[in-house]
């Protein structure tokens, strides 16, 4: 308002171009409403699952759904097949209702802020295992996809880039494996250059030991879901339901194996939590 | 080879001499018969060659004579022969070319086109602008690489939008002629969309084009383009619409474009009219993205009286049409773009339209009006510095069911506006912006300074009032 100390200062601002447009309309587009998060996790939809009752076939898409569904979340799963959508290229990733995605690192961060993380988890020694997890169990998985020409055909070429043209689904498979490849023996540089699938196996099976041993004869290797738990099962989850016959594969389903109460274990968290 | 010819009177080398005086305007008359008489004067090439340091392949000098030897007159051959020689220059297979006429041992006369050598290679860098973007770019480029006019060109450039491009073009006349032309292309771009878009999109593509330009001022394109697209570094606040669109997609199209232009200028025209269409069809021959797209453009320039004001109207206008059924969405990659200086002005560059956050998410069906008033200054005595008065209005949407095609409503849920109601709605509520500025002609750039003021805008648009600077080749 003008005053009489500073009146051509206030009349200034009333016509200033701050006031345009003169005219507001209503926009032609209206955005698809977010009611409840979306986790979005790979796969083609449960129509494409092959008959398979677990919502994606990757390992971290299953693991971080998991950590959700240990933690009572209440979100909604929306199956994709591209993991340029997230803000960090991977998959899986967490579209909350405000619009704000979390990537799979954050979203235990985010369970955390909003009071929805899982309890401390009684093991002692719970980090070393999830470690052990993930240096020696998830490369296993990962070679699979990707790196044994078999199951690149089978898993990472038909599973994940099913959906692409023949040339983006061979040029995105041809890095993708490179890239898995060089994960996979940094992981385990103590093999040099040798890997394949013989050594994966073999480091693999010596971790499925030490959770075996851990599990005993209670429902979760914690005691109660927890970290290590949505990792374990999500690990062997996908080394069982590969849809071809590896040594690691072969070692699980055996008729006498060892490492039958370990799969009763994880086909018991994939019915309970890692279905769609 | 040949040597030169003896002259014996009355020579052809004096009719033709007579004759080439008669075309420049010089008068005729001096070797007997009128200038008419010279020109339709019959006469027989006897030989027709090309001398110096050029190289030609052997089946491109045959097409490239035939007319010449065809000739029947002084003034066919006169004509023939000097555009043979024009061909030569245009295509980079000599310079300087000069026609000899001599006469033939056996009657008639031998054409000789004397050719100086050139330049083969070229290594340029410098600054190229483009529309809002300015660019540094190394090329190198070869002509006649074999023997027929054929010129290959790599351009490598950085800009302020398109943060890396390579592009790898092969070129080559249908036959002789220059205006006509084939052309392979394999070009890979990052274009940066921030801050308008939270992403990057690469581009990858091969095109094969076959090009027609007439000297009327009508040029033909068709051209098939293989592209593969990644929507790619989203930011942290990309919105859900546009890590929807996020991913890979692969593009095999057929276009074809028509074009007019018989301005005085492109840049700052002040008289003649462009008119330019395009119509592509993607999926045809595979791909994962099916749609039929069009876009149209016309552009008027006439200058009042004798004064130095011109008035330029524009119209511009698209539709994105999908073919993968009624729920099908459009890419990203392939939707129109509304806003900026060489659109509307008064808007941020991808400032009108569809828009998630803050970030543009383009639009299926586009409009886009102006009209612009171009003035003397007083006390300016170059041309090239013009007043600018000017009126942009368009409008941009989606053709699906967040776009035109969804269904308003109000807060208990019904229905406040039907598809009709909606369509009425966007031909009838554009974004306008009028405001007045400045224009220069810099040789091959435009460049404006404008003051504008936004007058209806969607409150979704980004309406940018006030000085807008901006150079470019094509304005609205």
């Amino acid at each position: 308002m003008a005053t009489a100390e500073a009146p051509l200062r206030e009349i200034l601002k009333s016509i200033s171009f701050t006031q345009l447009p003169l005219r507001r309309i209503e926009p032609f587009f209206e955005a698809d409403p977010i009611a409840v998060p979306w986790l979005h996790i790979y796969g083609a939809g449960p129509a494409a699952s092959e008959g398979s009752s677990l919502a994606t076939f990757d390992v971290e898409c299953l693991r971080v759904l998991a950590v959700l569904r240990f933690a009572g979340y209440r979100f909604d799963i929306a199956h994709t097949t591209e993991p340029n959508a997230s803000p960090d290229g991977r998959l899986p990733y967490l579209v909350l209702p405000d619009g704000t995605a979390l990537s799979g690192g954050e979203i235990a961060a985010h369970l955390e802020r909003t009071g929805q993380g899982l309890p401390p988890c009684p093991l002692d020694g719970e980090l070393a295992y999830r470690t052990m997890v993930e240096r020696c169990l998830a490369p296993a998985a990962e070679y699979l996809a990707w790196v044994d020409p078999v199951g690149f055909e089978a898993v990472g070429d038909a599973r994940y880039l099913g959906g692409y043209p023949a040339v983006v689904r061979c040029a995105l498979g041809w890095v993708r494996s490179l890239r898995a490849a060089a994960a996979v023996r940094a992981g385990l540089p103590e093999y040099g250059a040798v890997l394949d699938s013989e050594v994966v196996a073999e480091n693999a099976l010596r971790t499925l030991d030490s959770l075996l041993m851990l599990l005993g004869d209670g429902e979760y290797l914690a005691g109660a879901p927890s970290l290590l738990d949505a990792h374990a099962a999500a690990c062997i989850n996908v080394l069982l339901e590969a849809p071809l016959k590896s040594p690691l594969r072969s070692a699980l389903l055996a008729p006498d194996s060892k490492y039958t109460p370990l799969v009763e274990y994880a086909l018991r968290v994939a019915e309970r939590h890692l279905g769609t | 080879m040949s040597s030169g010819a003896e002259f014996e009177a009355p020579s052809v080398q004096s009719m033709l001499g007579e004759a080439i005086r008669a075309f420049q305007g010089g008068g005729g008359g001096g070797g007997g018969g009128s200038a008419a008489d010279l020109r339709s004067h019959r006469i027989a090439v006897n030989r027709a060659s090309v001398e110096g340091d050029v190289w030609c392949r052997r089946g491109f000098l045959g097409q490239l004579f035939l007319p010449v030897l065809g000739a029947q007159t002084v003034a066919e051959v006169v004509r023939e022969s000097r555009e043979a020689a024009g061909k030569l220059e245009v295509l980079g297979m000599a310079s300087n070319v000069a026609v000899e006429l001599d006469q033939a041992d056996s009657g008639g006369v031998n054409v000789r086109l004397l050719c100086e050598r050139a330049k083969r290679y070229r290594l340029r860098t410098g600054v190229d602008v483009g529309n809002d973007e300015g660019m540094a770019s190394v090329a190198g480029r070869m002509s006649n690489i074999w023997g027929g006019g054929e010129t290959a060109e790599a351009t490598f450039s950085r800009g302020s939008k398109t943060q890396s491009s390579f592009l790898g073009t092969l070129t080559a006349p249908v036959g002789t002629d220059p205006l006509t032309q084939v052309e392979l292309r394999a070009a890979q771009a990052v274009l940066n969309a921030r801050p308008y878009s939270a992403h990057d999109e690469v581009s990858r593509s091969l095109s094969a084009a076959y090009r027609a330009v007439k000297l009327a001022g009508w040029q033909h394109q068709l051209r098939y383009l293989a592209e593969w697209r990644e929507i790619c570094n989203l930011g942290a606040a990309a919105s859900p619409t546009l890590r929807a669109e996020a991913g890979h997609t692969l593009k095999s199209s057929v276009e074809y474009t028509f074009t007019y232009d018989d301005r005085d200028s492109t840049t700052v025209p002040t008289s003649g009219t462009l008119a330019k269409a395009t119509a592509e069809v993607a999926g045809l021959f595979g791909g994962d993205v099916r749609f039929a797209k069009a876009r149209a453009e016309l552009q008027t320039n006439q200058r009042l009286g004798a004064s130095e004001w011109i008035v330029a109207t524009g119209a511009q206008g698209g539709l994105l049409w999908n073919l993968d059924g009624p729920r099908g969405r459009s890419s990203l990659a392939d939707r129109f773009f509304l806003g900026g200086l060489t659109t509307v002005r008064g808007f941020e560059y991808r400032g009108i339209g569809p828009r998630d956050r803050n970030d543009s998410i383009g639009g299926d069906v586009f409009y886009a009006v102006g009209a612009s008033l171009l003035t003397p200054l007083p006390y300016v005595t170059t041309d090239a510095l013009k007043g600018h008065l000017w009126a942009n209005a368009g409008q941009l949407a989606l053709l699906d069911d967040r776009g035109l095609l969804r269904t308003p409503r109000d807060s208990s849920g019904g229905r406040t506006r039907g598809l009709a109601d909606e369509i009425r709605r966007f031909f009838m509520q554009p974004s306008v912006a009028v405001g007045v500025g400045l224009v220069y002609r810099q040789s091959i750039v435009r460049v404006e300074l404008s003051c504008g003021l936004p007058l209806v805008a969607a409150t979704t648009d980004r309406p940018k009032a006030g000085l807008q600077f901006g150079l470019g080749v094509q304005f609205l």
